[in-house]
């Protein structure tokens, strides 16, 4: 089954934590609060101006300059079919490296850091996890609210996201 | 390779491979040379001949093979140190006369070579792959047996003698081996004097570091490893005959066979021996010294020689095996001859002087013969005619008589006088067998100025040293950290473009000059507003009024205060524009000088292409000769590395499609043998790279039937092509004009890879092609491959940058200039019909980007393309021309079609650089698109509006798709 493959990264990690807890940067898009693991997460900055690129899904927004280096900016989002919401005063990009890219994500608000061990995870449920979205990794029961563990590395990275959606894009466009 | 044999720590093994690599890369790249010389000659002589080879050639290589065996050797590199045992084997066997040299062997000798350079390539980066030597080792094996010059394994450590081997052939007596003790070893070994500063520096620094290991070896002697040290005194030994210092090569190599005797014979380092070690590293790092003061002292080798050699009889003496018989010495079968001389003595100096007449300009001369040069008496005949031919010889010692007579003599002392050059003069008595010739010029009228040359080939130890600069010094760099620098270097143009703005906009704002005279009118109104009212008001009312003017006058000081301060912060801001200036001055030189340490000459890639020319004329059976000018420019390295295979492709092309067969080039009136010339030159801020032949050019008709039949262009579009249109097609996907696939042309890339690779590093290619004349692809890069010159553009509030190499022109057009062609927006620029896009069009941007703003009057249009293509870009305005920090979009996202990377504004905003060459495809791409619909009902109509359209490339793509469609 899916969920128990997708398990496995997870659990070499959380070995790597004595106490076999994850700390995560916690955020929100709309409604839900989604988490990702501190480690991944380089900084969290505010949204300034984004310098729009053509032939690219519409997930992403453009590109701006963190500090000299030039990095795409991805709306969460829209790449999850939520509502489009306005940039407000919360509104920030969580900058994340992923394998060798550096890459800034806008999320609603940053809520917090927390700490949550193994057993608070559970697998996504399978109307979740059945529709193949890869990068669902779990969820986190919080005292009192759900946590949706996000795998950042397959929303963007996996099997050439990217590159498949732009083709797609792309293809649209010329004809 | 299992470093830890050795015992010695990773560090060490990886520098010791990095030197190895280094070395074995000059090794490497004179063997091939000398491989290709050799299979000139043999080729000139055709297939069964045999060669008479010049024996200092076979040494070299020899020489060559040698070294990299001892190398390869010390670090275990067995695979390696047993193949370049094997092609030692061969040219000992060759340069001593017991194998001929035919076009086979020399084959045989270009696969060993390239299986070596593979398996040396391998150590750089290790791909896995297995080298199958065996068929090359048993090659070599059935040339060797069949000679009959096979011989038995030499072991590794089989004693490592270069020089030793090189002078056993120049039939040294091992007798006199022995008998040469007393007298100098070193008294025949003579040092180039002409030695690049450049090599030089890093020689000198190198040694420094060797010596710096030896004494640190040595001093730990008691569990020194004879290894490490033999490989240390190897690497200076190596370093010294490279660039000529062959005195110091000597020293080395003689500490080496004492190391190596040690290590055969299994003793142990004892102090005596170190100290001999020692004491010949002192002498060397004295000589060393030396040079990097810029003056080449008189060296001690001879003493730290003795030293060396008295250690290593000892060793002998106490019963380790003795290594084989010494034969350092040349001249060794020659034991009674004098020093030679290396200038004229004072006393003949004199007494030609008191033959001089005193009237004329005099040449005085010393020529000294070899030793052992056969026909002395002959050659100083010759000399001695062409002295009579120069001038009038008044002295002459020996005598004509003497001559004549046959007497011993083994120099030639002479008086000329002369109104020619010394360097004439030297020209005309430098004759073979001359080792030496010292000349001075006596004029009456002038002071004398001492010449001392020697003729090519023949190197001196006296050289002369006197206004040597000292020696720049070297560091070795990791590239990464260039790389590093070179980034730095491109923030720090960014933030300079801002700290520009910034001070520019702090100016607008410090400019109100007419603050203070409004301020200055409120103070009087306000004491108009004060007697105005006086007589009409009550004087409570005036009161009032006044301590209200008082108030307001009180906070009009204040903002004054304030403008005073913003007047002086106006003028800082001058200050800061100043200070920018410099800054901007400081930037560009930084930027220029990570930029220069980056340059490396484009000779050595070049060098490459004689090899493959080589085998395609061995393969085609043309005749080529490869041309290689504007080798010392420079580029940027990695550049140099992304040409290397769209170089290779390109010349293919030109050697094996370009030249004709010989009888074809006869009958068409040339030399046979035809041209590929390889150039190099900077043109403006581009740097352009040529390969031209002198072979058929391209034939436009059989371009023309080729696309036709590829499928590239339908017939009745190709009749319609440019000939400059055909040529274009080569680039195509898919093309190749070559009739039959032969081995070279069918491996590699298309010429449509070679193109994009080379648009890859920002460049350009441009062919050109004169029928029976030949073909010219000129390569235009920019010098760097970080920094872009670019024009800045704003297209609907954006601002997008347009590298200048695409740039053709610039126009303002008016409303009434635009037209539509077939439903497709063109221009008319003086006469010419130009396709008008809009980035908004062309682009496919997500949800709300604001399309093209405002139709005015006139609209700016960019034009762009390269050869043949052209496309108007509309924009909105211009922002002027930058050299901008280029930023893939791969290092942090993908490659987007249509643009060439991002980069940074002064304010920080990030913009996009479009990639011409992609726009264009994309251009014709929607216009095929386009075409198809209406094709569809209309195809004839369509077809002959579109002869009117003078765009016909895009006719032609447009075409092309529509034919695949169908």
């Amino acid at each position: 089954m899916a969920t128990a493959t997708l398990q496995a990264p997870i659990q070499e990690q959380r070995a790597a934590d004595a106490e076999g807890s994850l700390q995560m940067v916690s955020f929100r898009l709309g409604d839900e609060e989604y988490g990702i693991e501190i480690n991944k997460v380089r900084e969290i900055i505010l949204v300034g101006e984004i310098t729009q690129v053509p032939q690219t899904p519409p997930y992403v927004k453009g590109l701006i300059n963190l500090r000299s280096s030039v990095i795409p900016i991805v709306d969460l989002k829209q790449r999850f079919g939520l509502p489009e919401a306005e940039v407000t005063d919360d509104t920030r990009i969580v900058v994340v490296n992923v394998a060798s890219k550096t890459i800034g994500i806008i999320v609603d608000a940053v809520s917090e850091v927390l700490r949550i061990s193994q057993d608070q995870i559970a697998p996504p449920p399978p109307t979740v996890a059945g529709l193949g979205q890869d990068y669902l990794v779990g969820l986190a029961k919080l005292a009192d609210r759900l946590l949706i563990v996000l795998e950042i590395e397959k929303i963007l990275i996996d099997d050439g996201q990217f590159e498949h959606d732009v083709s797609a894009a792309t293809g649209d466009a010329s004809l | 390779m299992d470093t830890n044999e050795l015992g010695l720590d990773d560090d060490f093994m990886g520098g010791m491979l990095a030197d190895f690599l280094d070395e074995s890369q000059s090794y490497l790249g004179r063997l091939n040379e000398n491989l290709l010389k050799l299979d000139e000659m043999a080729s000139a002589l055709g297939e069964a001949a045999t060669l008479d080879v010049d024996g200092e050639l076979l040494n070299e290589m020899f020489r060559d093979a040698h070294s990299l065996k001892g190398l390869s050797a010390m670090l275990q590199l067995d695979d390696i140190n047993s193949l370049t045992h094997k092609i030692e084997n061969v040219f000992d066997a060759a340069r001593s006369n017991s194998l001929r040299i035919t076009r086979g062997v020399v084959d045989v000798m270009f696969q060993a070579f390239d299986q070596l350079t593979a398996m040396v390539e391998d150590l750089k980066s290790p791909s896995g792959a297995q080298h199958d030597v065996q068929g090359v080792v048993d090659a070599i094996r059935e040339i060797l047996v069949a000679c009959g010059a096979a011989r038995e394994q030499r072991s590794n450590a089989d004693v490592e003698d270069v020089l030793n081997a090189v002078h056993e052939s120049a039939s040294s007596g091992l007798v006199a081996a022995v008998v040469e003790q007393q007298r100098d070893p070193f008294e025949n070994v003579v040092d180039e004097t002409e030695i690049a500063d450049k090599y030089l520096s890093i020689f000198i620094d190198e040694t420094a570091e060797s010596l710096d290991a030896l004494s640190e070896f040595l001093l730990h002697a008691d569990d020194a490893q004879i290894d490490p040290l033999l490989v240390v005194c190897h690497r200076i030994k190596g370093g010294a005959a490279a660039i000529g210092l062959n005195r110091l090569a000597k020293l080395a190599h003689s500490m080496e066979d004492l190391l190596q005797d040690i290590r055969d014979g299994g003793c142990a380092l004892t102090a005596g021996i170190a100290d001999a070690l020692l004491t010949a590293g002192d002498a060397i790092r004295h000589y060393v010294e030396s040079l990097k003061a810029g003056h080449r002292d008189d060296d001690t080798f001879p003493e730290a020689y003795a030293t060396l050699r008295h250690a290593r009889g000892d060793l002998s003496a106490a019963g380790a095996n003795p290594s084989e018989p010494n034969a350092d010495d040349p001249t060794a079968s020659d034991p009674g001859r004098e020093r030679q001389p290396s200038r004229m003595r004072a006393s003949d100096r004199d007494r030609m002087l008191a033959a001089m007449p005193s009237d004329a300009r005099a040449v005085l001369g010393i020529v000294v013969f070899a030793p052992q040069a056969p026909l002395i008496d002959i050659k100083a005949r010759l000399i001695q005619q062409r002295l009579v031919s120069l001038g009038t010889p008044f002295f002459l010692d020996p005598s004509e008589q003497q001559i004549d007579e046959g007497g011993e003599f083994n120099c030639l002392l002479f008086g000329l006088t002369t109104e020619l050059d010394v360097e004439d003069v030297r020209q005309q008595i430098d004759v073979e067998g001359v080792t030496r010739i010292a000349l001075e010029v006596v004029d009456p009228t002038n002071p004398p100025a001492v010449e001392t040359t020697e003729p090519t080939g023949t190197p001196s130890r006296t050289a002369a040293s006197s206004g040597k600069e000292k020696p720049a010094e070297t560091l070795r760099v990791d590239i990464e950290r260039l790389d590093n620098l070179m980034n730095l270097a491109g923030q720090l143009v960014i933030n300079k473009a801002r700290f520009g703005q910034i001070g520019e906009r702090l100016k607008e704002v410090g400019s109100r000059k007419h603050a203070g005279q409004c301020l200055e009118n409120v103070a009087t109104l306000l004491d108009r507003v004060v007697t105005d009212a006086q007589p009409v008001s009550s004087p409570a009312f005036v009161q009032s009024l006044r301590s209200h003017v008082e108030q307001i006058r009180g906070d009009l000081t204040v903002v004054q205060q304030d403008l005073r301060k913003l007047r002086t912060a106006h003028s800082l801001a001058n200050e800061l524009t100043e200070a920018v200036h410099q800054l901007d001055r400081v930037a560009d030189g930084i930027q220029k000088s990570v930029m220069d340490t980056r340059m490396v000459p484009i000779g050595p890639l070049f060098g490459r292409f004689k090899r493959v020319v080589r085998d395609i004329t061995r393969d085609n059976g043309k005749q080529v000769q490869l041309v290689i000018r504007g080798e010392k420019t420079e580029l940027d390295k990695r550049m140099i590395d992304e040409l290397s295979d769209p170089l290779i492709h390109m010349v293919r092309n030109a050697a094996d499609h370009g030249i004709e067969l010989p009888e074809e080039r006869e009958a068409a009136g040339k030399r046979c043998q035809g041209t590929v010339t390889l150039d190099a030159f900077h043109r403006g801020n581009r740097i352009f790279i040529q390969v031209r032949d002198d072979g058929r050019g391209l034939d436009v008709e059989k371009l023309r039937t080729k696309a036709i039949s590829k499928g590239i262009v339908t017939a009745a579009d190709a009749e319609r092509l440019s000939e400059q249109q055909v040529y274009q097609l080569i680039w195509e996907p898919g093309f190749s004009t070559a009739e039959k696939v032969t081995e070279v042309s069918g491996r590699g890339m298309g010429m449509d890879i070679v193109r994009s690779k080379i648009e890859q590093i920002n460049g350009a290619v441009e062919i050109e092609s004169e029928d029976g004349a030949g073909t010219t692809i000129t390569i235009k890069l920019p010098l760097t491959m970080a920094i872009l010159p670019s024009l800045l553009t704003v297209i609907a509030h954006d601002v997008f940058a347009i590298p200048v190499e695409s740039v053709i022109e610039i126009v303002r057009v008016r409303r009434e200039d635009f037209a539509t062609v077939h439903g497709k927006e063109t221009a008319n620029i003086r006469g010419r019909v130009i396709s008008v896009v809009e980035l908004a069009e062309l682009f496919s941007w997500n949800s709300n980007h604001p399309c093209t703003a405002e139709e005015g009057e006139e609209r700016t249009l960019v034009i762009v393309g390269t050869d043949g293509d052209e496309l108007g870009l509309a924009v909105d305005a211009l922002v002027g021309e930058a050299d901008i920090v280029i930023k893939t979009l791969d290092e942090n996202f993908q490659n987007v079609e249509g643009l060439a990377g991002a980069s940074i504004l002064g304010d920080g905003r990030v913009s996009l650089i479009l990639d011409v060459a992609a726009m264009l495809s994309m251009a014709l791409r929607d216009a095929a698109a386009a075409q198809s619909q209406v094709a569809q009902c209309a195809r004839d109509s369509a077809y002959e509006e579109r002869l009117d359209s003078d765009d016909a490339t895009s006719e032609r793509r447009g075409r092309h798709d529509e034919h695949q469609d169908a």
